[in-house]
């Protein structure tokens, strides 16, 4: 055996973890307390990277799933089967992602992201930073129609291709551009599957939403940048002048492995934008729910699957299946978290916290949200906090805090970041959790800033 | 209006199925643009929206079958298996005949616990590199492999995706399962071995003398990848069985031990999780989830519904008729189509069947035979042959069709007798 060390010491805190929830359960009845230790304790693992995340949030979904089963045993009214937690589990996000994944990878493998990469990326001429300038520039682009995670999963790999052949380090890209997509995300209804939501539960104006975000993103853009450069210019050498001729000088249209494959391609990702951008608002009757993103990807990447035909399953194992199933293992302990009524405890607080203040109503409803889904990845955080804006009037403020939310404290808090590390990882140079977390709470807090200004002034001058 | 909608879906989904079983189609992208067309059908008729269909998805099958696969490729990939099948035939020192029978007694053991793909995965190549060392027809091994891990899978719980998917569905209880269909999968098992020797006697014939014993001098070790792997997932395999059994009793899932052992399991793999991942056979767990989808489709038109209602006054009726019908009509139907979405279409309605577990236990059998009725049936079968095009010595189809159909007849057949007497008991 290879040293052992982390899994021993994982082990014993596991047993801790277990044995303390079990005695909260069985000596003291308290099913949420329990839950909550296992839910901390997994959190905790997952945190210190030591031992694989996959496998750890695997685990604590069925650690969890036996704390709620032995609260059924022993009679407690919040426990449940395992079957039942499994039910809380976001299953149209995953299938969702698997969709994106799918559709990325077939378009990848025809060349077309890497035709676009060049396009743009030969603009920097090699410059690391025009070049970093140049990136997040287009990450903000296709973040209005691609949500968090496929915008990381069309622009990632790109990124680091480009990176590998200039020999500058690609994780400052990475951990930018995680960020960059998670708030250039704000003005678009699916430009994250948060913002789907809480439209959807609040009726949120499509266009509405656009005009009122669109100034804050630019504003939040343009201060974020001066920050990203002066953070990292470190890491921004200079290239060397034969290595930039090396890789410029190749014609994009190279790239383009297979014409066909090309066009169709090409065709699925017009069609992807189009059901997109107007697949929600397709309501017809009393519908209760547009033509969902979910459908939208899965159909399309069907078709695409199915021309792929013998290579369909080159492709399906292209997916980036642990961090599928890492989601899978969080989304369960946030099920587990709203069996037990954290959730609506949570929901209680705010009601009591907030009082008739508008303004205080904002500045709650931006950061407490925004600390939550640091934590809780933000899809659940707007599932439970939806209802409570709608109360409050305010969706605007809880669309914002989710996305920013995202990349403040850990990397956790939007799958979008799981995607860039879980690829950084696959190229053997991973972001370590650390990195993310200074330079993401760094601007997170300047963007909760900022943000709340911004939504206070405009109840100010317009009262909305 | 519904009524409509109702056969709209039908159509749509006796469509899909067809294609899938044309194997012109790739499964997988068929039974994932199945579900999501039959999701924009539903959502265009106002029926029901994609996620209420999604959530429909019989989502703890799928976890207890992703777990099931991560545990297998860990055994799988350690090499043990094709070391210990080379060392097994060592001692019949070339005498053929002892030689098949021992592969094919070890092929029917480890279906037990492999599902056929996996079985079939592991035993091909070391099979056909024995074969051309013994300057041997590799084609009548394949073949007789391939029937064997069919119906050698049919007691266990875990033994194939079929059984994975009607177990978890209708909560059949592992060892009633196990006791009912052992004795009869242990009997095919004697009846097949005889008239395979029989109908290959021609090519099953003692090579060279001195190749034989040249072969038997192999230093099989080097198969060995890791010891620590193959005996890490023996146990999980080992305590997955038991806790399936025991944790049934207490009313846990079965997706719920399986979890618990594959992360546990991963978690001592550390950095080799992802390539553990990626080795995972998704095209076919994928599969599963579209057509879930489809057969969830379904049910929100109430098919499904009607069909269980129906069934259920065949078996009210007369259960010999019930049992009847459950063996031979699934069988049919996953020889002609495949084996996964048969059961994934029939598992609620032989979960609905509560009168007696009988029903579930007759679809188990049924469509494991199904799978070698006709070539396409399962994937173990479709291994082989794509195995043998490679190496150059084509199965066609009608070699394995020639054995394959007579026998599946026969234990069809006997498994009709067999199950008709077990309902007089459970």
């Amino acid at each position: 055996m290879r040293k052992i060390g982390w899994e021993i010491i994982a082990t014993i805190f596991i047993a801790i973890m277990v044995t303390t929830s079990l005695i909260l359960l069985i000596s003291f009845q308290n099913l949420p307390m329990a839950v909550l230790v296992i839910f901390i304790g997994s959190y905790i693992l997952i945190s210190t990277e030591k031992i694989n995340r996959t496998a750890m949030s695997l685990l604590g979904v069925a650690l969890v799933g036996f704390v709620l089963y032995v609260g059924q045993v022993v009679q407690n009214p919040l426990g449940v089967s395992f079957a039942e937690l499994i039910e809380h589990v976001e299953w149209d996000t995953i299938i969702f992602i698997i969709a994106m994944s799918i559709i990325v990878s077939v378009a990848a493998a025809s060349g077309i992201f890497q035709y676009i990469a060049l396009r743009i990326a030969a603009r920097s001429e090699g410059d690391p930073k025009q070049l970093f300038i140049v990136f997040l520039v287009f990450i903000s682009g296709i973040s209005l129609f691609f949500d968090t995670v496929s915008t990381m999963l069309i622009a990632a790999p790109l990124t680091i291709e480009i990176c590998k052949a200039l020999e500058i380090d690609f994780k400052p890209f990475l951990v930018a551009e995680a960020i960059v997509c998670n708030f250039s995300s704000i003005p678009s209804v699916v430009g994250a599957v948060p913002n789907l939501v809480i439209a959807g539960e609040t009726e949120l104006d499509v266009g509405f939403l656009f005009i009122t975000f669109m100034p804050l993103s630019i504003i939040l853009f343009l201060v974020s940048l001066p920050i990203f450069l002066r953070w990292y210019s470190s890491s921004f050498g200079v290239t060397d002048e034969h290595r930039v001729d090396a890789v410029f000088s190749i014609d994009p249209a190279t790239m383009i492995k297979d014409r066909w494959d090309f066009n169709i391609s090409a065709a699925a990702i017009v069609f992807l934008v189009i059901g997109f951008a107007l697949g929600p608002s397709l309501r017809v009757g009393g519908m209760e729910k547009g033509l969902t993103p979910p459908m939208v990807a899965l159909i399309i990447a069907g078709f695409l699957l199915l021309l792929a035909h013998e290579r369909a399953n080159e492709f399906l194992n292209r997916i980036g299946w642990p961090t599928v199933f890492f989601l899978v293992g969080l989304f369960g302990l946030v099920g587990a978290l709203d069996i037990t009524g954290w959730i609506n405890f949570l929901a209680d607080v705010f009601n009591a916290i907030i009082g008739d203040n508008p303004i205080l109503q904002t500045v709650f409803l931006v950061w407490i949200p925004a600390m939550l889904s640091a934590f809780l990845d933000n899809l659940p955080v707007s599932l439970v906090l939806a209802p409570i804006a709608e109360i409050f009037g305010n969706p605007l403020a809880l669309v914002f805090a989710v996305n920013v939310g995202g990349y403040i404290f850990t990397p956790l808090g939007s799958p979008a970041n799981m995607v860039a590390i879980g690829l950084s990882e696959q190229q053997h140079d991973p972001i370590p959790f650390i990195e993310f977390i200074k330079i993401g709470t760094l601007l997170g807090m300047i963007h909760l800033a900022i943000g709340s200004g911004y939504l206070i002034l405009l109840q100010f001058l317009f009262g909305i | 209006m519904v009524d409509e909608i109702s056969g709209i879906i039908l159509a749509f989904f006796i469509i899909t199925y067809l294609l899938i079983s044309t194997g012109k189609v790739n499964r997988t992208a068929m039974s994932l643009l199945g579900l999501g067309v039959a999701g924009a059908i539903l959502w265009a008729a106002n029926q029901s929206t994609f996620v209420n269909v999604i959530n429909d998805i019989e989502w703890h099958t799928i976890l207890f079958l992703t777990s099931i696969q991560i545990i297998v490729v860990v055994a799988a990939s350690s090499g043990m298996f094709q070391y210990i099948s080379i060392e097994l035939v060592k001692p019949t020192h070339g005498d053929i005949k002892r030689l098949f029978i021992t592969l094919m007694a070890f092929v029917f053991t480890i279906s037990l616990i492999f599902d056929t793909t996996s079985t079939m995965i592991v035993m091909v190549p070391v099979t056909v590199e024995l074969c051309k060392a013994l300057d041997l027809d590799f084609r009548p091994f394949l073949i007789s492999e391939a029937i064997i891990c069919n119906f050698a899978s049919i007691p266990s719980v875990i033994g194939s995706i079929p059984n994975i998917v009607i177990a978890t569905e209708a909560v059949l209880d592992s060892s009633l399962m196990f006791v009912t269909l052992m004795p009869i999968t242990v009997l095919l098992f004697a009846i097949t071995i005889p008239i395979l020797l029989k109908y290959y006697r021609d090519t099953l014939v003692l090579s060279d003398e001195y190749i034989v014993e040249e072969i038997m001098m192999v230093d099989s070790s080097f198969m060995i990848r890791s010891k620590n792997d193959f005996y890490a997932s023996l146990v999980a395999l080992t305590v997955l069985v038991i806790g399936i059994t025991v944790g049934l009793g207490l009313g846990l899932r079965t997706s719920f031990v399986a979890i618990i052992l594959a992360s546990i399991l991963l978690i001592f793999c550390r950095e080799r999780v992802d390539d553990i991942l990626n080795r995972v056979n998704w095209a076919s767990i994928l599969f599963l989830v579209g057509l879930f989808g489809l057969v969830a489709a379904l049910g929100v038109t109430g098919i499904i519904q009607e069909f269980s209602l129906g069934v259920q006054a065949l078996v009210n009726l007369s259960e010999i008729l019930g049992v009847t019908f459950m063996t031979w009509i699934p069988a049919i139907l996953s020889g002609v189509i495949d084996t996964v979405p048969v059961s994934a279409l029939l598992a609620p309605v032989a979960a609905s069947l509560v009168s007696s577990p009988i029903f579930a236990i007759t679809l188990v059998y049924a469509v494991n035979i199904g799978g070698f009725l006709f070539p396409l049936g399962a994937p173990g079968n479709i291994i082989i042959i794509a195995y043998s095009i490679k190496e150059g010595k084509p199965i066609r189809l009608l070699d394995f069709l020639k054995i394959a159909t007579p026998l599946g007849i026969i234990m069809l057949g006997l498994g009709n007798a067999w199950l008709l007497i077990m309902s007089a008991f459970i």
